[in-house]
């Protein structure tokens, strides 16, 4: 019988640890956050007057 | 960062509804069923399927709005990373996989997506936790 492992990053056992950690690979998490800049939404910077 | 919006999709509708405000004419709410897009994370050569990291599939209405800002829906949304590799770019694309907001930049801050980490492994978990669209 093959010995259950300690998941490194959780506190479970390979067959029981957290289903988030469902690899023995901790979870790449992030955020989106996009600002939109002037030119992006189709505007030309106005042309300096002679 | 600047991203890069399609222009049949989004930027024509967005100047078609300056030119009708100026116009006062009344802005209709869109139709159709709305069906769940995506949020592909990929290398530095994502371009369709390829360089593809990750696919996180978003919910049917993604975002809602509230003044200047879209906020991103059914967070935290993850998926299983189909390569791996280091995460680059990412693009947000409809159900039918067409591309409808590219260029995103993905790093670990200072980036459109920022992650603790953008080296991916195949099988791992990838999770947006909040996401947000500012008009400038």
């Amino acid at each position: 019988m093959v010995p259950r492992q300690k998941c490194p990053y959780c506190d479970g056992t390979e067959e029981e640890h957290n289903p988030s950690c469902g690899t023995l690979l901790p979870p790449i998490t992030g955020t989106v956050e996009i600002t939109e800049e002037l030119d992006e939404l189709g505007d030309q910077p106005k042309e300096s007057q002679p | 960062m600047t991203v890069t919006y399609a222009t049949a999709t989004v930027k024509t509708p967005r100047m078609q509804v300056m030119a009708d405000v100026i116009a006062s004419r009344t802005i209709a709410a869109a139709t159709g069923t709305a069906t769940a897009g995506q949020l592909v994370i990929g290398t530095a050569g994502l371009s369709g399927g390829t360089g593809v990291l990750a696919t996180i599939t978003l919910p049917a209405t993604a975002f809602t709005v509230s003044g200047a800002v879209a906020t991103l829906q059914g967070v935290p949304l993850s998926a299983t990373a189909s390569a791996s590799g280091t995460a680059a770019l990412a693009e947000f694309r409809n159900n039918a996989g067409t591309t409808v907001i590219s260029g995103l930049t993905v790093g670990t801050s200072g980036s459109d997506i920022n992650l603790n980490s953008t080296s991916i492994t195949s099988g791992q978990t990838v999770s947006i936790t909040a996401g947000t669209i500012t008009h400038g």
